[in-house]
């Protein structure tokens, strides 16, 4: 049984909907505090009024590429507020659609941003030897199934998660043993940017998950196991969770 | 860049709680590592144009020799 105690502090950014929120969730009920990241205080709040342990979950609003050379500091100020933090779960991240004749510059960079620069940099604060804790630290980011599948009008999405991947295994050799990275690649989840996109594409894909489309309960049951000392041996890797979907 | 502020700057490359001593010596600090002197490579280069070699740091023996070769002192 996964359990953690107040003391196992965990960022989790994109916790305002979606797999980022339903983490933060899970791991606030497992007796984990949390700091959860959104863009927006007012969904964040609406988060925090699900949580099990409200008094462990504390809301840390900011746009993560507003200013991404900043994030380490950010980072570290949030260790001075709240002490040591035992793993940085990386949910953020955005979809863009656009086959090859529309694609356009300004969009790829923009979710470079998002998807890739600063999951890494938020890395670069968390793995500081003063910020993480001394006990089974962990960095889980939330990559995608796109990374690997080339799905039609998914070559920034996907180019952004692959680089995502390849940067979580540079990571944990550099951060080895004392921090461990890992990714989490899921595939079609019933939440609303999935389902944007579906109303777009139609349903024609999903079907291809034989277990169905996935919950976004299904990951958060994955990432508190990877952050949790069950995982302590796991290091460099990127999940595929994706109900039989690849 | 003053001493001090160079200091400052090898003490976060360095992700050190304690402030840096010009008499200590490096191999003896617990965050030394092939890491470390990568890190300190790049400080050189961005802050003093200075291409630093790994096999340069074998003449380097305390924080202080970092100060001279940074042309500080």
């Amino acid at each position: 049984m996964i359990c953690f105690s107040k003391e196992d502090i965990f960022l989790v950014t994109g916790a305002s909907s979606g797999i980022g929120k339903e983490i933060a969730l899970r791991l606030n009920s497992l007796g984990a505090s949390v700091l959860a990241n959104g863009r927006n205080e007012e969904r964040l709040q609406k988060t925090k009024s699900m949580a099990a342990h409200p008094e462990n979950f504390f809301l840390e609003a900011r746009e993560l590429t507003e200013n991404i050379q900043e994030l380490p500091l950010w980072v570290k100020n949030l260790k001075e507020k709240y002490g040591r933090l035992k793993g940085l779960i990386s949910c953020a991240g955005v979809i863009a659609d656009q086959p090859l004749q529309v694609l356009d510059e300004s969009t790829g960079k923009k979710l470079f941003d998002v998807n890739y620069f600063a999951p890494v940099f938020l890395a670069k604060g968390f793995a500081d030897r003063r910020v993480y804790a001394s006990e089974n630290a962990s960095i889980t980011f939330l990559a995608s199934i796109s990374a690997f599948l080339g799905e039609k009008a998914q070559t920034f999405y996907g180019a952004s998660k692959a680089a995502l991947i390849a940067s979580a295994k540079t990571l944990s050799h550099e951060l080895s043993p004392k921090v461990r990275v890992n990714c989490i690649s899921p595939g079609p989840i019933d939440t609303e940017m999935t389902n944007r996109a579906v109303e777009i594409h139609g349903h024609s894909n999903i079907s291809r998950c034989t277990l169905g489309i996935g919950n976004v309960k299904d990951v958060s049951a994955l990432a508190s196991f990877l952050v949790s000392h069950e995982a302590r041996w796991i290091t460099g890797q990127n999940y595929i969770l994706d109900g039989g979907y690849i | 860049m003053t001493i001090k502020e160079f200091l400052v700057e090898l003490q976060d490359s360095l992700q050190r709680e304690d402030e840096l001593l010009l008499e200590m010596a490096l191999r003896e600090l617990p965050e030394w590592d092939s890491l470390a002197m990568m890190s300190i490579v790049v400080l050189f280069d961005k802050h003093f144009g200075q291409k630093l070699l790994f096999s340069d740091f074998e003449k380097f023996k305390t924080v202080k020799d970092l100060v001279q070769k940074a042309g500080l002192l």
